[in-house]
């Protein structure tokens, strides 16, 4: 799937920004467009060095100055469930009506669901403390 | 699907006091008076925050007024409101790990 | 979609002016602006160039230049950087 597929299936989910001048933004995201540039809602910025925090209502990021994002694992699962119906459109055109692939999407919709939930409330905790460490 | 210039619609905050931060580190504050969709931005009563000359990425609280400005959209990295920005005491519940 | 006030309109007008021309790094300019183009490139005359170092501010004098838009970060139309004051405050 593509980087800006992904990111714009996150639309109004948490996620961490670190910009390349080394600053961290935890918001959740609004919106974003063609060239990465984002906005947040609800930021914590955290300096640099990791001594200075600010909470921030609201963001414009430029694209091009962000070094990376960390998102929940559960949008990877969303962006594969939204990629299914389109599949399965482009199916239906060639063979038979009422096939399978319906079924099956909202059976993996509900089991996907379930797992991220869970899985997103650890994550999210982790994601906070772990970059910083794992990035020096 | 209506989609604006930019991501964020920066008309709203018109008139009120916005933070940009510039690739290589450069921050200001002023009244947001304008911009245009490429981000080029016009604030009026800037003040910029200057850094500290052997560090460039520590802020200092030294600060210079420059007045009525126009920020190049291309070098900003980010825009935000001032109002609701406030500086707190880690939020994470633990030490950051460096 | 726009603000009321265009940047690069208020650039427009300080053509003729003096303006001071904030670089990315620690480079500033201050000239007549002649003109400038949609990158902002821009033509200045009698120009004094400044340099911000730990040890303090290095200027130099130059007569026309093209000053390349690439690196210009804030314009500030009739300001003077030894005009500008600078002080100490208090972070809230």
């Amino acid at each position: 799937m593509f980087p800006l597929s992904l990111l714009t299936t996150a639309k109004g989910n948490p996620m961490l920004i670190e910009l390349k001048n080394g600053d961290t933004y935890n918001g959740r995201l609004v919106n974003a467009d063609s060239w990465m540039n984002i906005s947040l809602q609800g930021v914590i910025c955290t300096s640099k060095d990791g001594d200075r925090f600010w909470n921030i209502a609201e963001c414009y990021i430029r694209g091009n100055s962000i070094k990376y994002l960390r998102i929940p694992d559960e949008i990877i699962d969303m962006v594969q469930e939204e990629e299914m119906p389109v599949k399965d459109k482009n199916k239906k055109s060639f063979s038979h009506r009422g096939r399978g692939g319906r079924v099956n999407t909202t059976g993996r919709g509900r089991g996907r669901g379930g797992r991220g939930g869970r899985r997103g409330e650890g994550r999210g905790n982790d994601g906070r403390g772990g970059p910083r460490g794992g990035a020096r | 699907m209506t989609s604006k210039p930019t991501v964020l619609d920066l008309e709203k905050y018109i008139d009120q006091e916005v933070s940009v931060k510039f690739q290589g580190g450069r921050e200001v504050r002023g009244i947001l008076k304008g911009f245009d969709p490429l981000v080029n931005v016009v604030l009026d009563e800037c003040v910029e925050t200057l850094r500290d000359p052997n560090d460039a990425y520590r802020l200092t609280d030294k600060t210079r007024r420059l007045g009525l400005v126009v920020c190049r959209g291309l070098q900003v990295s980010l825009v935000c409101p001032n109002e609701g920005l406030q500086e707190i005491e880690n939020p994470f519940g633990q030490q950051p790990q460096i | 979609m726009a603000g009321r006030l265009l940047p690069l309109e208020l650039v427009d007008r300080c053509i003729g002016s003096r303006i001071w021309v904030i670089m990315k790094g620690d480079k500033e300019v201050v000239g007549t602006l002649r003109g400038f183009d949609e990158y902002v490139n821009m033509v200045l005359d009698d120009v004094t160039e400044y340099t911000v170092t730990a040890a303090g501010r290095e200027k130099n004098q130059l007569d026309q230049i093209l000053l390349n838009g690439n690196n210009v970060c804030i314009m500030v139309p009739g300001g003077d950087p030894e005009a500008s004051s600078s002080s100490s405050s208090s972070s809230s």
